[in-house]
């Protein structure tokens, strides 16, 4: 019988559980799905519970829990940070020794606790286990690998080798020196949220010149050939004080951070492409060392950098290698995923077993929760929800597709839940992206806002080709790929915001798929083929054949500031504060005109911060 | 959300006591625990890292023991590579372990927006 193995992830950001049967994924899951707190840190213990019961597992006899980092060499990076930034740093010292020596090093009790019973617990390297998320789910029998985050225990970066169960990291980079670590610090300078607004910057970048990456580079980065690089840690507040960035830093770009929801200025735009250009330039050195190194054909990456997606385009377009694989979950969640895969293949020493050549082991990544039909219908009558029960899959994609074209929009509940940041088309939210106010009035229906980033498109894989210059599929979305010439259309600018007006340059037409198309004809797209997610094949599908058009706009289904729905409950509540017309639970359609009035006991737009 | 345990006066008498006035020493006598800027003789920042791969024995932590297992081990670290100092603070860290260990656990702390969470 096949090892069963618990992974776990908690205590910085992103806790996560996981858990594997004979290799296999059986389930993996955030904390903050279950318990609504957004990136909840804390031990994921509903999380563990889910992948329990998902395992039909009882916790005595899980052959291992698996703890993604190695606390030990943690605290040792951390008091070697404060002795060498003392006297500096009192206040955060103090924070971190109350934070380690009250949970960090309790692990093996959480554990206990939480499973009742005397398992084996084991702990991997931080890097280690990227690598595993990164390499093991892939398609490949062998891959370079690259993982690239904030930081570990010491290791900010690695490249390593893969092949059949082996996993050997050759090179790393040590902390201070993190390209995530540079990456947030410009994040939080440009007015976002360190270790959430991360992709915002990224999505401002098309909007600036990079007139800032000399300066980047010649007083924040430096950057060797081979792609290995160090900060100057004087620019940086992360070693001794409680933001990203110092007083030398705002010296350095004319002025203190931008406050949180202020006026985005031509200063935040170029220094997003700024970075985001020297961002690419590293990981693209980055990656061809490591062909140079390995000799692989193929690549998988890891770690928090990974989920930049528009580097991830510009690495796959170079055809550096022949083909390249991303964890969906490339953050410190899918370290619980990876930490229970090294487990199984290094501790246990399993082999391992690839599915057919083309396939990764990562299913899609539906790897939460499902709510059956009769769950979702108990959960409606109950409460007495207005519903209409749509049993045949066809008709029910067709309702879809038809709301969809008629510009409304849908939510959409249906099969296991994501794990990872992106919604896939099992907890999502669609919209035309035909229409030029899709983006605006998406935005404003669903997070009260408008938003100078546009969606992201979900289209038939066989068709992708039509509509974008993307040679590879991309189920996961996490690749950015232009939007094929023939579709464009020109507008004032270019794209450039002369007047600072965001808004005024994202609401301009750039293509026949406006709502989808960033300001640099670019899409973040999700691929989608008949066996990937047959019901959200079906529904793009019946789209295309009323419209023509054979993809939407798939965004999360989540208001502002919180998770992404995991139940019927969430999903509803989302539904009823939001002014989406149409929510499709499994076999359950509701529409917004029917439904009672909803009466909120809480002031939920105070409980949820601000993106 | 971040669980900690509020530090009492312990651990920034320790901060105060031991932490500065090695920082100090340290500074005096040029020594770094890493580099804090660029190298531009350097070819490559590249390190070879501590174990490139993970083998069973590697998985079993017995610093997660218990809090004074976890001291004495970090202790032997740096025995190992050297840093004396740091290990003579050993003693004085697993106090601060045990009194931690002893307290009531606090409302948990929401994740900074300024600050990625990595201490």
């Amino acid at each position: 019988m096949g090892k069963t193995i618990l992974g776990v992830s908690a205590f910085y950001h992103d806790s996560a559980a996981a858990i594997i049967r004979d290799g296999e994924i059986i389930a993996a899951a955030q904390e903050e799905r279950f318990s609504r707190r957004k990136h909840d840190a804390r031990f994921p213990a509903r999380a563990i519970n889910y992948c329990l019961e998902q395992a039909f597992i009882d916790p005595a006899e899980l052959d291992a829990a698996v703890f993604y980092d190695n606390p030990l060499l943690t605290f040792d990076r951390v008091m070697k940070n404060f002795v060498t930034v003392a006297p500096n740093g009192r206040e955060q010292w103090a924070k971190a020794a109350g934070s380690f020596f009250g949970v960090k090093i309790a692990v093996r009790d959480y554990l206990k606790k939480t499973l009742g019973a005397d398992t084996k617990v084991l702990f991997t390297d931080h890097h280690m286990a990227h690598a595993a998320a990164a390499f093991y789910p892939s398609p490949f029998t062998e891959a370079a690998i690259l993982t690239v985050d904030g930081v570990g225990e010491w290791a900010t970066m690695t490249l390593g080798h893969g092949r059949d169960n082996q996993i050997e990291l050759l090179k790393e980079i040590r902390y201070p020196h993190s390209l995530g670590l540079l990456y947030s610090a410009m994040t939080f300078f440009c007015g976002f949220k360190v270790n959430s607004g991360e992709y915002k910057l990224m999505g401002l970048a098309p909007y600036g010149q990079p007139v800032f990456a000399d300066r980047i580079r010649e007083k924040l980065i430096d950057i060797k050939d081979d792609g290995s690089f160090r900060l100057n840690t004087k620019y940086f507040g992360f070693l001794d004080g409680d933001q990203m960035t110092n007083q030398a830093f705002d010296d350095l770009f004319g002025g203190p951070p931008r406050r949180c929801e202020s006026q985005i200025t031509r200063r935040e735009m170029d220094l997003a492409a700024s970075i985001q250009l020297v961002l690419e330039e590293v990981m693209l050195k980055l990656a061809r060392h490591a062909k140079r190194v390995t000799g692989a054909p193929n690549l998988v990456l890891a770690g928090g950098v990974a989920l930049n997606c528009v580097a991830n385009g510009k690495i796959a377009r170079e055809n550096i290698f022949e083909q390249i694989w991303i964890q969906p979950a490339a953050g410190d969640a899918g370290n619980a995923l990876g930490a229970a895969l090294l487990a199984h293949h290094q501790y246990f020493d399993q082999p391992r077993r690839l599915r057919s050549p083309a396939q990764d082991a990562q299913q899609g990544s539906y790897l939460g929760p499902a709510f059956s039909s009769a769950e979702v219908r108990a959960f409606l009558d109950r409460h007495d929800y207005p519903y209409a029960r749509v049993a045949e899959a066809g008709e029910r994609a067709r309702t879809v597709a038809r709301a969809v074209a008629d510009g409304k929009v849908v939510g959409y509940m249906v099969g296991r839940m994501e794990f990872g940041p992106r919604a896939l088309g099992a907890r999502s939210i669609l919209g035309d992206p035909r229409r030029a106010e899709t983006q605006s009035i998406m935005n404003l229906k669903i997070k009260h806002r408008e938003s100078f980033r546009p969606f992201a498109p979900a289209v038939m894989a066989e068709r992708a080709s039509d509509y974008f210059a993307l040679d590879q599929e991309s189920p996961y979305m996490l690749l950015v790929a232009p939007v094929r010439d023939e579709r464009r259309m020109p507008v004032n600018g270019n794209g450039v915001a002369k007047d600072e007006n965001l808004l005024n340059v994202i609401n301009q037409a750039r293509s026949d798929i406006p709502a989808v198309t960033h300001v640099d004809y670019s899409a973040r797209v999700q691929t989608v083929a008949p066996n990937d997610k047959p019901d959200f094949y079906e529904v793009l599908k019946e789209f295309e054949a009323i419209t023509g058009c054979p993809l939407m706009v798939n965004t999360s289904f989540n208001v502002r500031g919180e998770p992404i729905v995991c139940g019927p409950q969430d999903a509803y509540r989302c539904f009823m504060r939001t002014e989406m017309d149409l929510l499709v639970m499994e076999d359950c359609v509701l529409w917004k005109d029917a439904q009672p009035e909803f009466v909120e006991t809480q002031n939920w737009k105070a409980e949820y911060d601000l993106d | 959300m971040i669980e900690t345990r509020e530090p009492g006066p312990a651990v920034l008498d320790f901060f105060d006591e031991e932490i500065v006035p090695l920082a100090e020493r340290e500074r005096a006598e040029g020594k770094w625990f890493f580099p804090l800027g660029f190298d531009t003789e350097a070819e490559t920042y590249f390190l070879t890292p501590a174990r490139n791969a993970m083998a069973p024995g590697d998985f079993e932590l017995r610093a997660a023991e218990s809090p004074e297992k976890f001291v004495e081990e970090l202790a032997a670290l740096w025995t190992r590579e050297g840093h004396l100092e740091l290990a003579a603070m050993a003693p004085r860290l697993a106090e601060l372990a045990r009194e931690m260990a002893a307290r009531e656990q606090p409302e948990a702390e929401d994740l900074s927006p300024f600050m990625y969470a990595m201490f």
